[in-house]
């Protein structure tokens, strides 16, 4: 998997797709209706919900499957489009699910945007 | 007598492109006695947006319609200042109202056997013990600073912007007592993405030989938000050289440490940091103006 990988990387590269992409052999056939949201500081960069989803669940994304909670698979993907739009240091990625149909979050995690360094045509030549 | 039952589930994800790397999230407990209260947890997550209010109902004869409802309040959220959106506005009618605001977040977790849902990052294994990060190397990966030795390194990714912690530990030292080393940090910003400008430097004391020198939280300076590598110094101006090697840190969880990159460039005869290295170049000797390749690095950061 290249760049990013959201379950091993601590780096975000803005105009980069993001995947996650879990499986566990635990019961969460009572999960249900999951929200992801990325947000960067207080803007809310990527959400499932709103006018305009842009988190992709439903397996539309290359080789990233469709969250599944009867069949232990939760993933999701922040892709390019919706990425490039990270400005700042960090980005943090929080996730919740109705579990027994109570609302609860179940993910949390920051990630750090890397800054990439401009190549200028006349160097290096 | 009375037995209590609980309900909490502990679920691991594991990672479908790279195995091993887990996810542990616990939900769900009821029952439970209530357990000792646990410290103040930190702030909670921002709430989610709410969902999105209905349409506004048509005006009968075209005045205007009534207001769409509310979104309803998302999930627990603290300090979540963003509204739901707002709802689309009805025919002839004026916009739907804001979404509410989601309510405060939860505050720190329960006791051992509280009953409250919370949530847990952890490691594969669950490792939270503050450990030499590459283990194989300890007592063998040492790293020796003769004076006037300035060693850079490119840190990994690390999560803190802003280490409370900086640890150097000097496994035997020829410097006279209270002599110091120098923790720098340049940014990336010379020509081709070189290292150039020193954004600041932190002296630490050596003390007893084999003990762990910490630099505490007021003497760390916040790391760049740009690229940059990081380094130690040992004045030429020191009485000789000092030893360093991997270690543990002194403090922090090891979810919370950044290492310092294994591989790095050296300098020689530096009396002090120079504030502007971007014309340096890299060759297979050291010299003061020239980096040659290291293959170790030996300091941690650590954060609570």
């Amino acid at each position: 998997m290249g760049c990013c990988d959201g379950t091993t990387d601590d780096e975000l590269v803005p105009g980069a797709d993001w995947v996650w992409n879990y499986a566990t052999s635990d019961d969460v056939s009572g999960w249900t209706d999951e929200i992801v949201e990325a947000w960067v500081g207080t803007t809310l960069l990527a959400s499932t919900q709103g006018d305009t989803p842009n988190v992709v669940t439903d397996g539309s994304f290359e080789e990233i499957p469709a969250t599944n909670f009867g069949a232990g698979i939760f993933a999701w993907v922040i892709p390019s489009d919706v990425s490039i739009g990270a400005t700042g240091s960090t980005v943090r990625v929080l996730a919740w699910t109705k579990v027994d149909g109570v609302d609860t979050q179940v993910f949390d995690r920051t990630y750090r945007l890397r800054k990439t360094p401009v190549v200028r045509d006349e160097e290096g030549s | 007598m009375t037995t209590w039952e609980t309900n909490v589930t502990e679920v691991v994800w594991e990672s479908q492109t790279a195995p091993g790397i887990t996810w542990t999230t616990v939900v769900g407990g009821t029952g439970g006695p209530a357990g000792p209260m646990g410290p103040a947890g930190p702030a909670g997550a921002p709430g989610a947006t709410g969902a999105q209010g209905p349409a506004g109902a048509t005006g009968p004869t075209g005045p205007t319609g009534p207001a769409g409802a509310t979104g309803p309040a998302g999930p627990a959220g603290a300090d979540s200042t963003v509204p739901g959106p707002t709802g689309p506005q009805g025919p002839q009618g004026p916009a739907g109202a804001a979404g509410a605001t989601g309510p405060a977040g939860p505050t720190g977790p329960a006791g051992a056997d509280g009953a409250s849902s919370r949530m847990t990052m952890l490691l594969a294994g669950g490792a939270t013990n503050p450990a030499p990060l590459w283990e194989g190397n300890s007592g063998t990966g040492a790293s020796l600073l003769t004076a006037g030795t300035m060693i850079l390194f490119r840190p990994p990714t690390v999560t803190p912007a802003t280490p409370a912690y900086l640890s150097v530990r000097a496994t035997a030292s020829a410097l006279s007592a209270g002599q110091q080393v120098e923790v720098v940090c340049y940014l990336l910003d010379g020509v081709n993405g070189k290292p150039k400008t020193k954004a600041w430097g932190v002296p630490i004391t050596v003390g007893v030989i084999g003990a762990t020198t910490q630099c505490e939280a007021a003497n760390v300076n916040a790391l760049p938000s740009v690229d940059y590598v990081l380094g130690v110094l040992n004045p030429s101006t020191n009485a000789g050289g000092v030893t360093l090697n991997t270690h543990a840190p002194a403090k922090g969880l090891i979810e919370n440490l950044g290492g310092l990159g294994r591989c790095g460039l050296t300098y020689a005869a530096l009396a002090a940091a120079p504030a502007d290295i971007g014309s340096f170049t890299v060759g297979p000797y050291a010299s003061s103006t020239n980096g040659a390749p290291s293959t170790f690095a030996p300091c941690v950061w650590g954060r609570n």
